[in-house]
């Protein structure tokens, strides 16, 4: 009986050290998917001057794990309630819960000048946020490098300890 | 207003601009022709015979100081809803001053121009947005087709002429539509210059007006280069284009005509001094390259028939 509770008690702490690092991994791939996404609107705006309501479902298309925003951000601006393009990105992004508050702070950054100026000026603006955004999942992979195999360590070692302390 | 109308042009306005417009009499916005906003005062709707401003609980009124005042905020997010909130992908159009809207509806716009070695770039610091509503009608091609062909059938070269807002577009668009489904004529392919977008109103590829089922379209393009291309392109029998009256518009229009086009066109005029009064106008005439003249005008409303005559001015 003791050496079931004691198992149970390793897996729990494992599971809780490896959740932490998956946190981790999450963000971090979703910053890429944002890469990703922006990199395809900027092409959309670039190459074909697509129109945002076009443009962003297109981008939600390679925007991996980040899609949402741009797939909510599109839906809002379809609605034909009087949304802007700014104003359905924002919206967007302040819906969704499962982001990183620092993460919402850097992409709202494009929703205050998006589709309000020529081609030249909206690929400045985006490639400005895309620079932001590449640091940011540089960042991120650096802290799941380090931090994300720690947490892993803890997860099992802490486990270790609490089931011989108990027993 | 029409329903469908409130459909196509309400998305592009300001919410609080949307209740003032769907509160507004409907029976009187049936005769909307024009809805002009303007940064710090109230909208005025333009109709068939009079104008009037909207009031906040879309009544309206004769005063402008009873009317709703529109904010500078509310002028900046129209004019963003009327670029689809993409204004890089609208750069040609408000480099011309309009931008077309579904159901042909047109958004002109004023302000001030960005220019780049003496061209218009674009327009920035909207002070004037004019939302025209686009009303087509049917039927002005019945009576009118069997006085501009012969008795074998074909279209004589005709030239339309009248005052602004007198129904030469409306009466141009309906011939192009009858001419080319063969209503009332045998059946032609027509190619249709549309320097202008105001004939076929093309958005995404799409004419937003009928134009007929044979029509090639040649979009935004000035009408000299645009004869040609189209001649070249899609043989045509038959070119329609709007508003002529340049030197360069004349030599396409010869050159398609000694090609065996048969050409359909208008011009801006009131009269047949008018007429011969603008130097291109007048040599084109002289020249015999229009063969059939109609003069419309709006006394008895837009489209009032007022003749048609011959090359040298003779009733037909």
């Amino acid at each position: 009986m003791k050496l079931i509770g004691a198992l149970c008690i390793l897996a729990a702490c494992i599971a809780a050290g490896r959740q932490q690092a998956r946190h981790l991994q999450k963000r971090r791939l979703f910053l890429r998917g944002a890469h990703q996404g922006l990199l395809a609107l900027m092409r959309e705006i670039d190459y074909a001057a697509t129109p945002m309501h076009q443009a962003l479902p297109a981008a939600a298309e390679m925007a991996g794990p980040a899609a949402f925003i741009f797939s909510d951000a599109a839906e809002k601006l379809a609605s034909g309630d009087g949304c802007t393009a700014g104003e359905a990105w924002q919206n967007a992004i302040m819906a969704a819960d499962a982001v990183h508050e620092e993460d919402k702070r850097l992409l709202a950054l494009a929703g205050e000048g998006l589709g309000i100026s020529d081609a030249a000026q909206q690929l400045k603006t985006l490639e400005l946020l895309r620079l932001r955004i590449e640091n940011a999942e540089a960042e991120a992979a650096a802290t799941v490098a380090s931090y994300g195999k720690i947490w892993q360590t803890m997860g099992w070692s802490s486990g270790a300890i609490l089931v011989l302390l108990l027993l | 207003m029409g329903k469908m109308i409130y459909q196509q042009i309400l998305p592009y306005l300001p919410v609080e601009i949307r209740e003032m417009l769907t509160n507004a009499d409907p029976r009187k916005m049936e005769e909307l022709e024009e809805l002009r906003l303007k940064p710090l005062l109230p909208p005025l709707c333009r109709f068939a015979h009079d104008e009037a401003f909207l009031a906040a609980d879309g009544g309206l009124v004769d005063d402008a100081q009873a009317g709703r005042i529109v904010s500078e905020g509310e002028m900046r997010k129209t004019v963003l809803l009327l670029a689809d909130s993409s204004f890089y992908a609208v750069e040609e159009e408000l480099r011309r001053g309009y931008i077309t809207l579904p159901g042909g509806h047109r958004a002109g716009l004023s302000g001030r121009a960005v220019l780049v070695r003496g061209d218009i770039k674009t327009l920035k610091e909207i002070s004037s947005i004019n939302i025209r509503i686009a009303k087509y009608i049917t039927g002005l091609a019945a009576p009118i087709l069997p006085r501009i062909k012969d008795t074998r059938d074909r279209l004589y070269h005709t030239l339309i002429v009248s005052e602004p807002r007198a129904g030469k577009t409306t009466l141009l668009r309906d011939l192009t539509c009858a001419i080319s489904n063969g209503q009332g004529i045998a059946p032609m392919r027509v190619g249709v210059v549309d320097e202008r977008s105001e004939l076929a109103a093309m958005r995404g590829g799409i004419p937003q007006l009928p134009i007929g089922i044979r029509s090639d379209v040649m979009d935004g393009c000035p009408k000299a280069e645009g004869i040609g291309m189209l001649l070249r392109a899609m043989g045509p029998e038959a070119l329609v284009c709007d508003e002529i009256g340049r030197i360069e518009d004349a030599a396409a229009i010869q050159e398609a005509i000694c090609g065996g086009v048969r050409m359909l066109c208008s011009a801006h005029g009131g009269s047949a001094e008018e007429i011969l009064g603008r130097p291109v106008l007048a040599e084109l005439i002289r020249q015999k390259a229009f063969e059939r003249i109609i003069l419309l005008s709006r006394r008895e409303g837009p489209g009032t028939l007022e003749w048609i005559k011959d090359s040298a001015f003779q009733p037909c």
